[in-house]
């Protein structure tokens, strides 16, 4: 018998969805980071450039395609960009869609297990701060706390001695995960993202105005004020203009940020209805998205660190990176807020957690959805194989813990790289294989909105070229270092190889399914145009 | 260069051009979001579909 066809159950879940994969910890620790760092207020110039010139325009392109091979029956990145690009070549550049997701996985629960296990912690009284001590203490006791939790010490702390804490709760974060993707598109994924997007703002909400009424907590210490934090943030400094890594580090922001490329927008897109509204579901997503980074991320975390650490403290906080400033900073911030620090705390590594499960969530159902539709397996038979793989890739990360070198090459190959990839190879085949003209037709099909036209010249002109610009500056940053740390260690070599295996895998599935799915009659290389 | 501005900031608070990119920036991100969502709630609601016919 045939398993009920998934669909969502209503726009706004779809919308929900994407948004929550979206919205994640970058928002809120890595986006005030940037922004500080690459000319504050100024910074914000390119951002927006980024957000209309290549988020947007790209999210629309994949919305379309997603919807469009829906309509074929076809649900997962292979098949679809096989039926955009019309042939082979596209289809096994799909693959990238899958591996993207599945790959990230592995490294991102186990980034989630610690928002989950510091949300734990203070509901249950906090991590151990002594408010009395010195900040310096108390950063060391929060830098311990955070080593120790995350097995920077040593290979292989996460599954002895007070490391299976961690082990645990990371278990548990992913029983959670699989339960959501095991009931499905509609009663799993949407309900608990319908559920936890407003649940997300509204804590979100209360942080902010908590941060925000703080005042000069220390009449010792006068220029430390919401002000002093807020200006720090957004001050702008135009020189930064001038520089092209600012212009690079704002459009890899809204990348990123956005999840365009990273697979899941094709394949949640696939299960909307014939006439859904992708121009305003995409804009709504996106504009979510914004509404976490620059509304929340922008005004909380760096002004809560200036109010409580200065200056001096903060920056050397946003120098340390995007988890030290979330997960050591901010917890000796949390200290110094008396009575209300362990709620505030215990809100904002819920708000993180949030962000985290949302994303997590729509990691494992691109790879399931394109190993049910290649084998004709079930729902159920599907979850248990991606779990299975996820676990594998999972216990490697946890392994692999000291210095992260199995998540950073993970991160680099998969969660970056391959993103430019599959982003470059989307919108080619978009507007110039399967033709602009017919994009921006199946882009206003059902859409209560017109974008305007000379973002049809964006998306066959701009976006590409924006990406390739962008692509190469940041080969030009980062390749030759990484491709040096990825052979360092035996963790990155591990890393490397299990990107190969999933590789290889991923690419059978596809060719197993691509033989199934012909003889069964559908038309994987778009010889006739899908019908209304 | 940052370290000047880090300074400065703590001497300053918030400059008239930091009011003024944070206040377009929060302009923008909320009252799109807002006009986005009023957008999508108000169109005509999903069609029904009976059990047995997908999309």
């Amino acid at each position: 018998m045939a398993e009920h066809k998934e669909e969502w159950g209503s726009k706004l879940g779809v919308i929900l969805a994407v948004a929550g994969s979206a919205v994640g910890l970058g928002n809120f620790l890595r986006f005030p980071g940037q922004a500080a760092q690459n000319g504050g207020g100024a910074f914000l110039i390119p951002y927006f450039c980024a957000l209309f010139l290549l988020g947007i325009p790209i999210g629309w392109a994949e919305w379309s395609m997603g919807r469009y091979g829906g309509k074929k029956g076809l649900h997962s990145a292979p098949m679809i960009l096989g039926v955009i690009g019309k042939g082979t070549l596209a289809r096994y550049l799909g693959v990238i869609g899958v591996l993207i997701p599945l790959g990230v996985s592995t490294y991102y629960m186990f980034i989630e297990t610690w928002t989950f296990g510091y949300f734990i912690k203070y509901l249950t009284g906090g991590i151990g701060i002594d408010p009395s001590m010195s900040i310096e203490m108390q950063t060391k006791v929060a830098n311990d706390y955070y080593d120790a939790f995350t097995g920077a010490s040593a290979d292989g702390s996460l599954f002895s001695g007070q490391g299976l804490n961690t082990f645990l709760t990371w278990t548990v974060v992913f029983a959670i995960n699989i339960w959501f993707v095991f009931r499905g598109l509609s009663k799993g994924i949407e309900k608990f993202v319908s559920f936890a997007m407003p649940v997300m703002a509204v804590c979100a909400l209360i942080v902010l105005i908590r941060v925000l009424t703080l005042g000069t907590p220390d009449p010792a210490f006068p220029d430390r004020n919401v002000l002093a934090g807020l200006g720090y943030m957004w001050n702008p400094n135009f020189e930064k203009l001038g520089d092209f890594k600012t212009w690079l580090a704002a459009a890899s922001q809204i990348f990123f940020s956005l999840s365009v490329g990273f697979g899941v927008i094709i394949n949640y897109a696939s299960y909307m209805k014939k006439k859904d509204d992708v121009a305003l579901s995409g804009l709504t997503a996106s504009a979510t998205n914004e509404l976490f980074e620059v509304g929340f991320g922008g005004m909380i975390t760096l002004t809560a660190a200036v109010v409580f650490l200065g200056m001096a403290g903060t920056q050397t906080a946003v120098g340390g990176g995007s988890f030290k400033l979330g997960f050591a900073t901010l917890p000796v911030v949390f200290a110094q807020m008396g009575s209300f620090g362990n709620i505030m705390g215990a809100l904002w590594f819920l708000v993180l957690w949030l962000a985290a499960i949302t994303s997590s969530l729509s990691m494992y159902q691109p790879a399931v959805a394109h190993l049910k539709e290649a084998t004709g397996w079930s729902h159920g038979k599907s979850t248990s194989t991606i779990a299975a793989i996820g676990t594998v890739g999972a216990i490697l990360t946890l392994w692999y813990s000291k210095g992260g070198t199995f998540l950073n090459t993970m991160d680099f190959w998969v969660g970056t790289y391959g993103i430019f990839l599959l982003a470059m190879a989307q919108i080619i085949y978009f507007a110039w294989v399967f033709g602009i003209d017919r994009g921006w037709k199946e882009i206003h099909d059902g859409a209560s909105i017109r974008i305007p036209s000379f973002v049809k010249i964006v998306m066959k002109y701009i976006a590409p070229a924006y990406l390739l610009i962008v692509f190469i500056g940041f080969n030009l940053q980062s390749f030759k270092a990484e491709l040096a740390n990825a052979t360092a260690t035996t963790g990155a070599r591990v890393a490397l190889l299990t990107i190969l295996a999933i590789v290889v895998y991923l690419v059978g599935v596809t060719w197993v399914g691509a033989r199934r799915l012909r003889a069964a009659g559908v038309d994987l290389d778009d010889t006739t145009p899908a019908t209304d | 260069m940052t370290d000047t501005l880090a300074v400065a900031a703590a001497q300053v608070g918030l400059t008239t051009g930091g009011w003024v990119t944070m206040i377009a920036s929060l302009v923008l991100v909320w009252g799109g979001t807002y006009w986005c969502y009023k957008k999508t709630l108000s169109s005509p609601a999903d069609e029904k579909v009976p059990p047995g016919y997908g999309a």
